[in-house]
């Protein structure tokens, strides 16, 4: 999606995010494209949010606590749409952020 | 596609409370919710804050309640037995509604608490009551201004 070379478990960060999201919509990888609004284009609900969290958290073999989630959002989104804003773009740059703070905070 | 029939059930669930209520259409608060094809409002007298939720009792797991619900809620929650975590989440939901910034408020800023009426939600230093019911393994919770402490 990014086109960024961030690998996790020996795969594309991007198409790990892909599989995550689908998996959380019970969608196909195939209809989880650039640009598409989660919320408005994919149906998801806020719960699905928190599922994201939670699979990105296994995925990447750290706590992710939501509530950086959604200082995440605050940050980046406050006063926008997060019907329309929210993409797997977003997803991926979220993890990006996290990995990054992650790796900072190892010893 | 998923989004127009959202709007269409909510439209028509708003509809219906107002006619339920006998409130003037056009004059009134109203909150409203949507999950899987199916609509709900909430709706008052204009100034009066209220918070609709809809969610699929099966879709809240013991994780998802453990992310959102703080101990204290957990506890308030739990005489209400199968469905505690799915009213605890529902009841976080709509109390941000009502509360007027559900991005902002949602879970934190929503606290659940087991009164003498039972139970209520706080949120931005106001009280409000709580009811909920179930059908066909969803929960509508929702949550007017006004009632609690004693």
């Amino acid at each position: 999606m990014s086109g960024n070379s961030t690998v996790v478990g020996g795969r594309p960060l991007d198409e790990v995010i892909r599989r995550i999201i689908a998996d959380v919509l019970v969608i196909a990888p195939d209809a989880v494209q650039p640009g598409k609004a989660l919320v408005q284009d994919l149906g998801a609900e806020s719960i699905d949010f928190l599922d994201l969290v939670f699979q990105l958290e296994d995925a990447l073999g750290f706590g992710v606590p939501y509530q950086r989630w959604q200082r995440y959002v605050a940050a980046n989104y406050t006063g926008k749409d997060l019907a329309v804003v929210l993409t797997p773009e977003v997803i991926e740059a979220f993890a990006v952020e996290v990995m990054a703070e992650q790796a900072l905070a190892a010893p | 596609m998923r989004r127009a029939l959202d709007r269409r059930v909510s439209a028509e669930a708003e509809g219906a409370a107002v006619a339920a209520a006998g409130l003037a259409a056009g004059a009134y608060a109203v909150s409203r919710s949507h999950s899987l094809g199916l609509g709900a409002a909430a709706v008052a007298p204009v100034g009066v804050r209220v918070g609709v939720d809809l969610v699929r009792i099966d879709r809240v797991t013991p994780r998802h309640a453990a992310a959102v619900l703080l101990p204290a809620e957990q506890e308030a929650l739990a005489p209400e037995g199968a469905v505690d975590s799915a009213l605890g989440w529902a009841l976080k939901e709509a109390g941000a509604k009502a509360a007027g910034a559900p991005e902002r408020l949602f879970p934190y800023g929503v606290i659940i608490e087991r009164g003498p009426q039972g139970l209520g939600v706080r949120a931005v230093g106001r009280w409000f009551t709580a009811g909920w019911l179930t059908f066909g393994g969803v929960l509508c919770a929702w949550v007017r201004e006004g009632g609690m402490p004693d």
